[in-house]
């Protein structure tokens, strides 16, 4: 009897851990803002969830007709690192029922980097807020999951 | 009122003398790390990663007699990046973004190079002139190296190149 009772037990636990791991990694895949200017692939590394951009719209800056860079950046020694490959969603930590936060999103286009939450709206759409210091006071954008899950 | 200040003035004793250790720069040179990104590999952004563990740090901190826990500040002065062998090029790689990252540490931007030089089998990257969190980062367990990677072609194998990574730590006596 007991041997059945701890049997079920671990299988409980695997079974919620599993569970678990699968709902937090819901977040990995490719996904487009609603500007549609670029997509964003979203992976795990060391624990946590980082988006960098794997294709632009416009790769190549009209003004100096070579591959955009990152030309707004505060640190002037890293405006040379091309924005295709450019990690914008950084250290998001998965706090569950569909939420990813800690992180900070960067914009490429005025070099700013803003506190962010994610929420998940369904399995092909994410909430993506980005904030200066109090959630209330920010923006939210709609992405969309490239391929779409059915 | 006696009582207050005489804690007080040994407290500030105390923190007068932990604060005026004298501060000794070491360079932290580790074994070239392997960053490695499975193939097939496609035209475009990849990442490759790779993990430098403290063993290496703590081994130095140890042969001069300090521990972890006394690293003021750090910073990486020097990133050289490597083929896996000499009769290899870095030639499908188009630009080379470097990244440290815990799970405990936010992640920071180290280094780029933009673009790769043509016909090598080594080259230098670009150092970020602002560097944060570094000494933090090097005081976790382990660290992964993450290089974001733009190809040129298509490949069927993996991709491994290694980084000889150089830093600089303020340590306190």
């Amino acid at each position: 009897m007991k041997k059945h009772t701890l049997l079920t037990l671990l299988a409980l636990f695997f079974a919620t851990f599993l569970t678990a791991q699968s709902e937090s990694d819901k977040l990995v895949g490719i996904w487009e803002p609603s500007n549609g200017k670029a997509r964003v692939k979203i992976e795990k590394i060391a624990d946590k969830y980082y988006g960098k951009i794997v294709w632009l719209r416009e790769p190549i800056d009209p003004v100096t007709n070579v591959p955009k860079v990152d030309k707004n950046n505060p640190d002037e020694s890293m405006r040379t690192v091309p924005l295709k490959g450019y990690r914008m969603l950084k250290d998001f930590v998965f706090k569950g029922s569909g939420e990813w936060a800690d992180g900070t999103i960067y914009d490429p286009e005025n070099g700013s980097t803003y506190s962010c939450v994610i929420k998940l709206k369904d399995d092909n759409t994410l909430d993506i807020r980005g904030y200066v210091g109090v959630k209330a006071l920010g923006r939210t954008d709609v992405w969309k999951r490239l391929e779409a899950k059915k | 009122m006696k009582h207050f200040f005489q804690p007080a003035a040994l407290f500030f004793l105390i923190f007068a003398a932990v604060s005026c250790g004298k501060v000794s720069t070491l360079e932290f040179k580790p074994a070239p790390i392997t960053l490695t990104a499975e193939g097939p590999l496609f035209e475009g952004s990849n990442t490759a990663q790779g993990v430098l563990t403290n063993a290496e740090l703590e081994a130095l901190l140890a042969q001069g007699g300090y521990r972890g826990a006394a690293i003021k500040s750090a910073r990486l002065v020097s990133a050289l990046l490597l083929t896996e062998t000499d009769t290899l090029t870095l030639d499908n790689l188009s630009e080379i973004t470097l990244q440290l990252a815990a799970p405990e540490v936010d992640m920071q931007k180290v280094a780029v190079l933009n673009p790769v030089p043509v016909g090598k089998n080594s080259a230098a990257l670009q150092v970020a002139a602002e560097q944060e969190k570094i000494a933090k980062l090097l005081q976790q367990p382990a660290l992964t190296l993450v290089a974001d990677v733009n190809l040129k072609q298509d490949t069927e194998a993996n991709l491994t190149v290694k980084c000889q990574l150089v830093f600089e730590i303020n340590v306190k006596d």
